[in-house]
């Protein structure tokens, strides 16, 4: 049964029950023993199909029609026991809250242990050794139900390492966290595969974090696979289709055509200090008289709107004029089990603003929001939404001004097909219906149940059925959670296209690269309360991990860059002047 | 902290839920109902009770007005309503019956409350003891499902007031349409959960093989002889005092008085509380 080859697909295609497209088609994939293996590709192109098709639950549990082969170690998978694929793949899906089966930390790692009928001493190593090695001892006897989103995570990849799997596959695992605990969970997989040699297969759309560890990149696109090679392959590819999928970084260099692509912000820094680059005051010294007072952010100057990012556009409009949308004083909640979510908080949005808030799960966000959208009314301090306070603010008045998005989709839709189910949320007529089915890229699935689609397509049917009502604020949960990068620009575009129509948007977010690309103001939160709240700029400016990769490339070298569109702009600026300085020396002239 | 096998506490609690189902007596519900209050409050405070508060209330409420229209068994006229020319009369012992059976609904929901604070699904499973099968499977998923639904239906209900999609019309009629997609997507939700938390277990190597084995093994101890022979001897009371002719029966009311063997049942029930002494939802679950 040994072979070097862990995986091996021969044209392998699947078909989910009462589906005539094929959820996996024709997919030839070798994976060798002790790979960290990317997959990745559009929402909605079949990973998560594939993760399950390699520990046997497509289709042992979904059912469905399957052709081809997916060899385990030289062996048919459906020749493996249930048992014996158990055991050697372990598997961690995206959302914890669905894996953690028991209250009982400790009972819920040793689950897996049990159903293999090991011996209870074993066990108890077993169970013991994976709580030192994840550092886990603290949360040995705390409810599950308590847990912060990346402990949960850490608790079931504990339940699943305590199996002593051969491959371990993650379906996006780290979608529900902040990018602190995203950054540590993804070096412990790192280390997993380097110090244990376990073979890792990780689904990601966050490609920034997980780009650099992987030894090759597989691509998906409609259940086939369309690429697969290593990380700087990838990127030469994906700059010569212009393909979406690529991180920010090398996304950077070659947006202005660089053939050099870098994969980490350390690569990128020392391509840039090649480039001697003219400082963004100089490159745009000819073009101030075209300058506009307030503009000028961090040391970099702006000639005009073209020169920002789409977001910083909509910094600070309409604050002259009237009073603000939402206004919040001296804010506090607690839970009525005794957790103080949110002390002493302030702030004020006003029309057209485009406003992220970030920072650690249970930092708060969340719960400001769903005050804010009058769910919550058990709160003290002062809070107006609108011409709502007191005790008008209830969600069912609300709602004519505002629409909440919440991070968890599972009970969002009512109807049985996404354009009835967009319909029925603003009361408006098909005709209008089918606009936001266009607008968000939903018309191939308009008759289809909503909550049988993919994360992305759910986060993008949920949005077209709360922007279809028209509202003057729009509270975002997570809005770019499972999405991939082309329609996060589609999204975040459409955001700014509200605001400039005098709508304002909150978004929570861990996407920093979102926020710095399309928020026009940052919140910075932490333990209930705001510990900045400024320019996107300036925010980012004073964070170390709360802030855009773009920001890390430019820190020290031009502190204002803090978004990807920006940064394009202005290397493009740098080296369109560089050459025309060339020509001009050429042609005699003197600048 | 004193200790219980699950099993002591399972065979205790089925007890109660035996004679919830057995008993029709207003005042003998009542006292049960009182006792199984308490034995809420000393486990979570009521936290868990409080939250299917607005599950129960109304569809008790219901019971009772459902039985006082429609119920016509009865002795002693209360009043007559005249609903749409028909003259519908309503009776004492109909509405004292609604007002039982809504008791009655209220017990059962309160006993499962504290199975399900008592016997966590990991503990569930440890009854079973290495049995692995599917209907062990379905047994601990329809356990949590009462406590999740409720959670469920709160999480719908506040994200589809911000759709403005909330059951609160203003006339009956509009409530009932606007409650049933929500009911609907209540059932799609607990059993998509059902099925994710099925594949999970699945995953980890649930059902791969015939036997499994235990990580905590709980010990067997005297006081759960004690709590097993309690749990015995009120259930013998009660079928000796149903089998002797102790019984309510309906209609006419016939009396609000206990025969003495109910009083005797509920006097066990009460002493056996003290016993159950613990805290938090991991009362009696600490292991060695």
């Amino acid at each position: 049964m040994s072979s070097d080859k862990i995986f091996e697909l021969n044209n392998f295609s699947y078909y989910y029950p009462r589906h005539s497209q094929p959820a996996l088609n024709q997919v030839r994939l070798k994976v060798d023993e002790g790979e960290f293996l990317l997959l990745t590709g559009r929402s909605g192109s079949g990973k998560s199909t594939l993760a399950r098709a390699l520990c046997g639950l497509v289709p042992d549990f979904y059912g469905g029609s399957v052709s081809g082969d997916i060899l385990y170690q030289g062996t048919s998978l459906g020749k493996w026991t249930k048992s014996q694929l158990a055991q050697q793949i372990g598997i961690v899906f995206q959302e914890p809250d669905s894996q953690l089966l028991f209250r009982n930390v400790e009972r819920d790692i040793a689950f897996g242990l049990e159903n293999l009928g090991l011996p209870n001493s074993l066990m108890q190593r077993r169970v013991a050794e994976m709580m030192d090695f994840l550092n886990l001892n603290a949360l040995r006897k705390r409810d599950s139900n308590t847990l912060s989103g990346g402990e949960k995570q850490k608790i079931v990849l504990a339940g699943v390492l305590a199996m002593n799997p051969q491959v371990l596959i993650l379906d996006e695992p780290t979608s529900q966290l902040d990018p602190v605990a995203a950054g540590e969970f993804l070096k412990l997989v790192k280390d997993l595969n380097d110090e244990y040699a376990i073979t890792i297969i990780l689904i990601e759309q966050r490609l920034e974090q997980s780009f650099t560890l992987a030894d090759r990149v597989v691509i998906l696109e409609a259940g086939k696979i369309i690429f697969q090679g290593d990380s700087r392959e990838e990127l030469r590819w994906a700059a010569e289709q212009n393909y979406p999928l690529m991180p920010v970084i090398p996304a950077i260099f070659a947006g202005f055509n660089n053939t050099d692509l870098p994969l980490t912000v350390k690569e990128g820094r020392k391509l840039l200090s090649g480039f001697a680059l003219t400082p963004y005051s100089e490159l745009l010294h000819r073009e101030d008289e075209d300058r506009k007072p307030g503009q000028v952010h961090s040391g970099v100057v702006f000639k005009s709107g073209q020169n920002m990012s789409p977001g910083e556009r909509n910094s600070r409009p309409n604050r002259d004029q009237g009073k603000p949308l939402v206004e919040i004083k001296r804010l506090s909640f607690a839970y009525p089990h005794g957790d103080q979510a949110l002390r002493d908080l302030n702030l004020n949005i006003w029309p057209g603003e485009c406003v992220a808030i970030v920072g650690a799960n249970g930092a708060g966000k969340s719960t400001l929001l769903q005050i804010i959208a009058g769910l919550l009314p058990a709160y003290s301090g002062h809070i107006r939404v609108g011409d709502y306070s007191g005790k008008e603010l209830k969600a069912e008045k609300v709602n004519r001004l505002l629409a909440y998005l919440p991070q968890s989709l599972d009970n969002f839709f009512l109807a049985d097909t996404v354009s009835q189910d967009i319909a029925l949320s603003s009361q408006i007529a098909a005709s209008e219906a089918e606009f936001w089915l266009g607008k968000m890229n939903l018309q191939e699935f308009r008759e289809d149940d909503p909550r049988k689609l993919s994360t992305g397509e759910k986060h993008r049917a949920a949005m077209a059925a709360v922007l279809a009502s028209n509202p003057d604020l729009i509270l975002l949960d997570e809005p770019t959670t499972g999405i991939d990068g082309e329609q996060k620009k589609e999204i975040g575009k459409l955001l700014l296209t509200l605001c400039q129509q005098g709508k304002s948007v909150l978004l929570v977010t861990h996407d920093i690269d979102f926020a710095s690309e399309y928020a026009g103001r940052l919140v910075f939160m932490h333990n209930g309360t705001i510990l900045a709240d400024g320019p996107v700029q300036e925010v980012m400016a004073g964070n170390t991990f709360y802030t855009s990769q773009a920001a890390r490339l430019f820190g020290g070298i031009e502190p204002g860059i803090i978004s990807q569109t920006r940064a394009i702009e202005y290397l493009r600026s740098h080296f369109e002047k560089h050459s025309s300085r060339v020509v001009g020396q050429e042609k005699g002239l003197d600048y | 902290m004193e200790k219980y096998h699950a099993r002591s506490v399972a065979v205790y609690l089925l007890v109660w839920f035996l004679l919830a189902l057995f008993y029709n007596n207003l005042l003998q519900l009542t006292l049960m109902l009182a006792a199984i209050f308490l034995l809420n409050y000393r486990l979570d405070r009521l936290g868990s009770l409080k939250k299917i508060t607005s599950f129960i209330l109304p569809l008790a409420v219901l019971i009772i007005i459902i039985n006082g229209l429609f119920n016509q068994n009865g002795d002693i006229l209360l009043t007559s309503l005249n609903i749409f020319g028909y003259t519908l009369p309503v009776y004492r012992e109909a509405i004292v019956y609604g007002v039982a059976m809504a008791i009655k609904l209220i017990l059962i929901l309160a006993i499962f409350t504290a199975f399900n604070i008592l016997i966590p699904v990991e503990r569930l499973m440890d009854i079973f003891g290495s049995y692995s099968s599917r209907s062990i499977l379905v047994v601990a998923i329809s356990a949590a499902l009462i406590p999740d639904m409720v959670e469920r239906l709160h999480c719908i209900r506040q994200v589809q007031r911000c759709r403005g999609l909330q059951e609160t019309g203003k006339g009956l009629l509009e409530r009932s349409r606007n409650l049933g997609p929500l009911l609907l997507n209540l059932l799609r939700s607990a059993l998509q959960a059902s099925l994710q938390m099925a594949e999970a277990m699945q995953a980890r190597g649930y059902g791969s093989s015939k036997r499994r084995s235990v990580y905590q093994v709980e010990k067997w101890q005297w006081q759960d002889w004690m709590l097993l022979i309690l749990a015995l001897v009120v259930l013998g009371l009660a079928l000796f005092g149903w089998y002797t002719g102790y019984r309510y029966h309906y209609p006419p009311l016939q009396q609000v008085s206990l025969p003495v063997y109910n009083w005797e049942v509920l006097a066990l029930f009460f002493l056996s509380l003290p016993f159950l002494k613990g805290q938090g939802h991991i009362w009696s679950v600490e292991r060695d």
